[in-house]
């Protein structure tokens, strides 16, 4: 499997910084594969992903995505953590965001949309306006904009973390379902160590400061998986362990 | 709406017992039982109708330009740091003029006619615009802009199409309701100098002690403002009827 985006000794400082958040990380992301990177607050997990995106440059090191050119497509997505929805917009217009500037036969974008909505479960919601919307509403037209676009790479910065527990869980349950069918990797930034184990065929654990990468754990667990599952909570508590450090 | 009805009926009241007494002196206090007469008569002679579209016609064009010039400079002085810097003093330095002084300068290059009253009308509304146009979109979010970029929304047109001007369409749009006001305010300064429209007319009539029919120029004023307004608000709701 070949890697999709690859980084080599990745350093990141905040703009007027006066040290880098994130020092020398290194992690390649295999094609379709779902790696989840966990850390504490400011290790840099946000900017790491807006590295990724190509949103920021890094000081050091450098970012390398190995997607297939395509002008029907994105070579990276970005979920954010606050949904992010246009409020002038409605949910269809929303989702159709990136699709404006790709190379698309005429009815694509329509077609583009409503396979989106209708993967994340939103297809009678695609005339609201987003306050009317929940906030899980809300994170699932993020998702929704993002698979749009087709990307190769799905870039998701804690997307689930103002969202209650049990709208939490659906949607965990629901991204694994629309990974698998979308076929993109994903990188899952989160701080919660949970969460990381069960979503992810790998852990990326950052820690320290100025941050590194504390741990590479691969999570050899099948799925369907179970959120109970003593497997996972060995792999969590290893995370956990990495984070402390 | 009962207490809306007692207050107009009070200042009706009112109105009527300081005529009947003349509190202001004799003469000088218009009868509000007269109004509905003059008002009949104004209409009849033929005078009232050409007035209000005159006054609306260099309303139009006054407000028209204002805006669309105010929001213009605005919109460019947010956004391009080298004209924020170009016109950074010229700004200072225009800006305290009061609209008012330049009708000296109306008259001189566009004589007593609508061009010269939409000049007033339009610096006026030029200032509101800019400055509502200008904070609207400094205060635009800039996670919108991050948002545009990570999903290769890029360039300048279509940055300020997909995130700036439905950022700042409400703030742009508070602003272009305080011109539509502030249009008005100018506008019946300027005829008073004796570009034809309502102020005209309340000038003449007050000349010839007329106070009936300068109160009826005044009513058709609050009328036509009020009427123009409440068009803008409806606008105002369908153009942001995506807020909560």
């Amino acid at each position: 499997m070949a890697a999709v985006i690859e980084l080599d000794r990745v350093t990141l400082r905040h703009p007027n910084a006066p040290a880098p958040v994130l020092r020398g990380a290194s992690f390649a992301v295999e094609e379709g594969s779902f790696v989840s990177v966990v850390g504490g607050s400011g290790v840099g997990k946000s900017t790491l992903l807006r590295a990724a995106a190509g949103l920021m440059q890094p000081e050091g090191g450098a970012v390398h995505t190995n997607t297939p050119a395509a002008r029907d497509r994105r070579a990276t997505a970005m979920v954010f953590q606050d949904s992010r929805l246009l409020p002038w917009r409605r949910v269809s217009q929303n989702v159709a965001l990136g699709l404006k500037g790709l190379d698309l036969e005429k009815g694509e974008a329509e077609d583009r949309v409503a396979r989106a909505l209708a993967l994340t479960g939103l297809t009678e919601y695609a005339h609201r306006w987003p306050h009317q919307l929940s906030g899980g509403q809300a994170q699932r037209v993020g998702i929704a904009r993002a698979l749009a676009v087709q990307p190769a790479i799905l870039l998701m910065d804690e997307p689930f973390s103002a969202v209650d527990a049990i709208t939490r869980k659906n949607l965990q349950d629901e991204l694994v379902r629309i990974w698998q069918a979308s076929g993109a990797a994903v990188v899952f930034v989160t701080h919660d160590i949970a969460e990381a184990v069960f979503l992810g065929d790998r852990v990326v654990v950052l820690a320290g400061s100025p941050a590194g990468i504390a741990a590479d754990i691969a999570v050899d667990v099948p799925r369907p998986r179970r959120r109970d599952d003593p497997a996972l909570a060995e792999l969590a508590k290893q995370a956990a362990a990495c984070l402390d450090s | 709406m009962l207490w809306g009805v007692a207050g107009l009926l009070t200042f009706l009241a009112l109105w009527k017992l300081s005529h009947y007494f003349a509190w202001t002196g004799a003469g000088t206090m218009p009868d509000p039982f007269l109004l509905p007469e003059t008002l009949a008569d104004e209409w009849s002679s033929g005078r009232m109708v050409p007035a209000i579209l005159s006054s609306l016609t260099h309303y139009a064009w006054g407000l028209g330009l204002g805006t669309l010039l105010g929001a213009a400079v605005g919109f460019f002085a947010a956004t391009s740091k080298w004209f924020e810097a170009f016109h950074a003093y010229l700004a200072r330095l225009l800006r305290p003029i009061p609209p008012l002084a330049w009708v000296v300068f109306a008259i001189a290059w566009f004589q007593v006619s609508h061009a010269g009253a939409a000049f007033v009308i339009a610096i006026g509304v030029f200032w509101v615009n800019y400055f509502s146009t200008y904070s609207a979109i400094r205060g635009v979010d800039p996670r919108y802009y991050e948002l545009a970029r990570a999903f290769g929304q890029h360039g300048w047109l279509n940055r300020a199409l997909t995130v700036t001007l439905p950022a700042a369409a409400p703030g742009m749009l508070a602003g272009f309701r305080a011109g539509v006001g502030q249009a008005w305010m100018a506008l019946i300064a300027a005829e008073l100098l004796g570009v034809p429209g309502m102020g005209q007319e309340m000038n003449s009539a007050a000349g010839v002690g007329a106070y009936e029919a300068v109160v009826i120029y005044m009513l058709a004023i609050s009328g036509v403002y009020a009427l123009c307004d409440l068009v803008f608000v409806r606008v105002e709701n369908w153009v942001l009827q995506w807020r909560p």
